[in-house]
């Protein structure tokens, strides 16, 4: 935007530069041109002024000339004289006829045809004059002259004086046309030229200015990306570091587990240590994660009803075991009352206290950590001080510590490790939690981080005013939280197989039975296959991944339950999750406690170690059912008999129709065994490889005999 | 409710026809009709029309898919379950493609039937 205004200034203004000096140049031509027609026209009026002055001159000599002969005697002298007033009557008429040529229409013209009747006359007359003196009449010609001629003549001289006035007048008023002419030319062009030389001076002032200021934002931004760009590339390496700490640890601890020299005691320290330092990694990659969502604005957060209680418990049994290792006290006090639940992200929540006490921790080598909470009913919110007595920090670096990628100094990372990420994130998501995070801090005494968090509570939230209502309450939210073990078929759909061993041994552990399909696609024919009491299905597999094979079988009836893994816990995937029609989900890496709810609210619990083995809702019972049965197991004899005399009679056709038939009832009566050899010799028969089937045949009669000889009450199925 | 519920079952194989319809009994579902190929289903849905009719998908004359077919061009609203000896997820595909609402694999089970039965009471609502 900027840029293309400064370009449409830039322009304009030397347009209007140009455009001035084409002005100038016109102006300045057009007075050139003005001058020289003036001087031109000044000259003229002079060279007229000149021959009227001859002329004038000459009539004056010819009377004076003529005066001087009318009074001689000398024949030579009048002769003499004679010549002298030709030579005046030549000059005369020379410069009457420069005169008439150079004269202009108008006053000049009617000027001079005013005179030259006078002139004419007045010539005529000196002639008669000097006729009468040549022929020596000399009275005669002084009488003439005197009367006549001089009288004449002084018309003449008046006429031509006054031609000379005009002249003289005209000449005087061009003088001062020029001049004027002369000075409104130069007024302008000195006007023009001062605006096109102070537009000039102002484009090339703006011009400067903007390629400094242009110059030194792009100094600033490539200052601004270098820092970026450092700051990234010491968080990749510090990362680097991050992430290798902890793997090294878990692939060397995890090849420790192989060798035959570790006791039991050491085998436990290693697996410790690989869960420990896994769940680190988790944590960095998390943070990582967070960071990035933070900066592409895409951190969500959500809004659950929560016991604060519940939150600080689980930070007190986590924060309060690390600190003890390390010899610090930790506590939690309370400013009662305190509201029994509040609506807020607990999982951010606890993130943010975690940071912060995982911080104080870290950072305090004696004293304790202490959290002090307290609600203000007013403005709704409820405020946590996580409080330490550790090395602290100068107040320069407590803004430094929320940015990312950034601890108090380089060192902080060398001695004590960490991402620098953590605050950063703690005080995004408190402004999300619609609060905030502050700091106060002082070198060597310890520092003080205050939390605030939005309770979104109303005016009728039930608020607890000593712990031992607390403590009541915890005891009730803890029943049922025991591992128990459980009874159904659980169907897992995962790719990996590390995790179809792990989470296999998980179910199974827990005395459920489990099987294991690859994909999604093999989930759904195992779905329609089988009676499963729980589907876990991962998301994100090959050939149809999770959500379409979710889909799928909820499209065509399928409706018991079906529990996603994701491998995040965003708003986001959930959601795909649910759309799909899971019940459920379950996030990946798998957090044992989740896990077990999860079984639980799915599996039939087993209190006292029986196998429970109902899992058709008790449709066994139904009278109708088992006359259904009943009718199958009386007619079966019948079945094998036709199937065998079709097998000696080399009968396919009926062979191929009552195996079919047989494979579809079987198995809905609770034979399995009979259904998949009927399959078999279905199978066997369609694809013409008669030869197998007299053996398969013998099987199916020796499965059938089962049947026949066994109590019908064993015959109920258990659709296992 | 569940006793109103009513069907019609076309599959070719006596004994398929009387074990399903059984199994519906079971389930408090009367069994309006049956039918042994894709012709007579047709016939029967139109004459009784049931709340649901279970379709073979191997069936002379018309297949289940083909009964599906015909179903929808003739807007006869019912809920449609296709029955197959076969689970491949292609054929689950077709079947939905041809607007089955509800897929089953022989061997039937009660409680397959049931989570049809289930399905069907959650679509209208009951």
């Amino acid at each position: 935007m900027e840029q293309s205004s400064s370009k449409v200034v830039i322009i304009t203004g030397f347009t209007l530069v140009m455009l001035l000096l084409l002005v100038l140049v016109v102006i300045a031509l057009h007075s050139i041109s003005n001058n020289d027609n003036k001087l031109n026209e000044i000259v003229g009026n002079q060279q007229k002024i000149q021959h009227v002055f001859t002329m004038r001159e000459s009539a004056i000599n010819r009377t004076l000339l003529l005066y001087k002969m009318v009074r001689m005697d000398d024949p030579f002298e009048i002769d003499e004289e004679y010549m002298s007033l030709l030579g005046h009557a030549s000059r005369f008429m020379d410069a009457r006829n420069g005169l008439v040529a150079a004269i202009d229409a108008g006053e000049e013209l009617e000027e001079w045809d005013a005179t030259k009747p006078i002139v004419s006359l007045g010539a005529k007359s000196q002639g008669k004059v000097v006729d009468l003196i040549m022929a020596d009449e000399m009275d005669a010609a002084g009488e003439l002259l005197s009367n006549e001629s001089i009288p004449i003549q002084n018309q003449v001289r008046e006429g031509l004086s006054k031609m000379l006035q005009g002249h003289r007048i005209r000449v005087s008023n061009e003088l001062e046309q020029a001049r004027i002419d002369n000075k409104t030319y130069y007024l302008l062009v000195l006007l023009l030229g001062i605006v096109a030389i102070a537009l000039g001076v102002s484009i090339t002032v703006y011009v400067t200015r903007h390629n400094t200021k242009t110059e030194t934002a792009i100094v600033t931004q490539k200052e601004l990306a270098e820092q970026a760009s450092k700051a990234k590339t010491y968080f990749l390496a510090n990362m680097s570091h991050e992430i290798r700490t902890p793997l090294t640890a878990i692939i060397g601890f995890s090849e420790s587990l192989f060798s035959s020299k570790q006791n039991h005691q050491e085998k436990v320290e290693a697996t410790e240590a690989i869960v420990r330092n896994s769940k680190h990694l988790l944590q960095i990659i998390n943070d990582v994660l967070d960071i990035s969502k933070i900066e592409a604005g895409q951190l969500e957060t959500e809004e659950i009803k929560t016991s604060p209680f519940e939150i600080l418990f689980e930070i007190e049994s986590i924060i309060g075991k690390q600190a003890k290792d390390k010899g610090l006290g930790f506590k939690i006090d309370y400013t009662f009352p305190v509201p029994k639940q509040i609506v807020t992200d607990p999982l951010r929540l606890k993130q943010i206290l975690i940071n912060l006490c995982g911080n104080a921790i870290k950072f305090t080598h004696e004293g304790e950590i202490k959290i002090q909470v307290s609600c203000d009913r007013e403005t709704r919110k409820m405020t946590f001080v996580v409080q330490d007595t550790g090395i602290g920090m100068a107040a320069e670096d407590i803004d430094k510590i929320f940015e990312s990628f950034s601890q108090a100094d380089a060192s902080t990372t060398r001695n004590y490790g960490g991402t620098g990420l953590g605050l950063d994130i703690s005080k995004q998501l408190a402004l999300k939690l619609g609060g905030e995070l502050s700091c106060q801090s002082q070198l060597g005494k310890g520092s003080t981080f205050t939390l605030t968090v939005d309770m979104n509570i109303s005016e009728n939230t039930q608020c607890l005013y000593k712990l031992e209502e607390v403590s009541v309450l915890q005891g009730e939210d803890n029943i049922g939280d025991m591992h128990g073990r459980y009874s159904g078929h659980v169907l897992l759909a995962e790719d990996s197989l590390d995790n179809q061993q792990l989470v296999s041994m998980h179910v199974r552990n827990t005395g459920a039975e489990i099987t294991v399909v690859e994909n999604g696609e093999k989930a759904v024919e195992a779905g329609l296959n089988g009676d499963y009491d729980l589907i876990l299905m991962d998301m994100q597999m090959p050939v149809m991944d999770g959500a379409e094979a979710i889909k799928m079988l909820r499209e065509i009836g399928y409706t018991k339950p079906i529990v996603s893994f994701t491998a995040n816990a965003m708003k986001e995937d959930r959601k795909v999750c649910f759309e799909a029609g899971a019940d459920d989900y379950l996030v990946k890496p798998i957090d044992m406690e989740h896990f077990h709810e999860v079984l639980s609210r799915y599996l039939t619990l087993v209190t006292d170690g029986e196998v429970v083995s109902d899992t058709s809702h008790g449709l066994e019972d139904d009278p109708g059912y088992i006359e259904l049965v009943d009718s199958f197991v009386e007619g079966l004899p019948r079945t094998i008999e036709e199937m065998q005399e079709a097998l000696q009679k080399d009968d396919w056709v009926t062979l191929q129709k009552i195996s079919h038939q047989l494979k579809g009832i079987a198995g809905s009566f609770g034979y399995p065994e009979i259904t998949d050899i009927s399959q078999e010799i279905n199978k066997h028969v369609n694809a013409k490889q008669f030869q197998s089937v007299p053996k398969l045949m013998n099987k199916l009669c020796e499965q059938a005999s089962k049947v026949n000889s066994s109590e019908f009450d064993n015959a109920i199925p258990t659709n296992a | 409710m569940n006793k109103n519920v009513t069907a019609v079952i076309a599959d070719d194989v006596f004994e398929m026809r009387t074990l399903l319809s059984k199994s519906l009994k079971v389930l408090a579902c009367e069994v309006l009709a049956t039918a042994n190929d894709g012709p007579s289903a047709l016939v029967e849905v139109k004459k009784v029309k049931p709340d649901m009719v279970f379709l073979d998908i191997d069936m002379p004359g018309l297949t289940g898919l083909q009964v599906l077919d015909k179903l929808k061009s003739e807007n006869i609203d019912v809920f449609k379950v296709i029955v197959s000896g076969s689970n491949t997820v292609e054929n689950v595909k077709e079947a939905i493609a041809h607007g089955a609402n509800g897929f089953v694999v022989k061997p039937y089970s009660i409680s397959k039937i049931k989570q049809i039965m289930d399905k069907y009471h959650a679509s209208i609502g009951s």
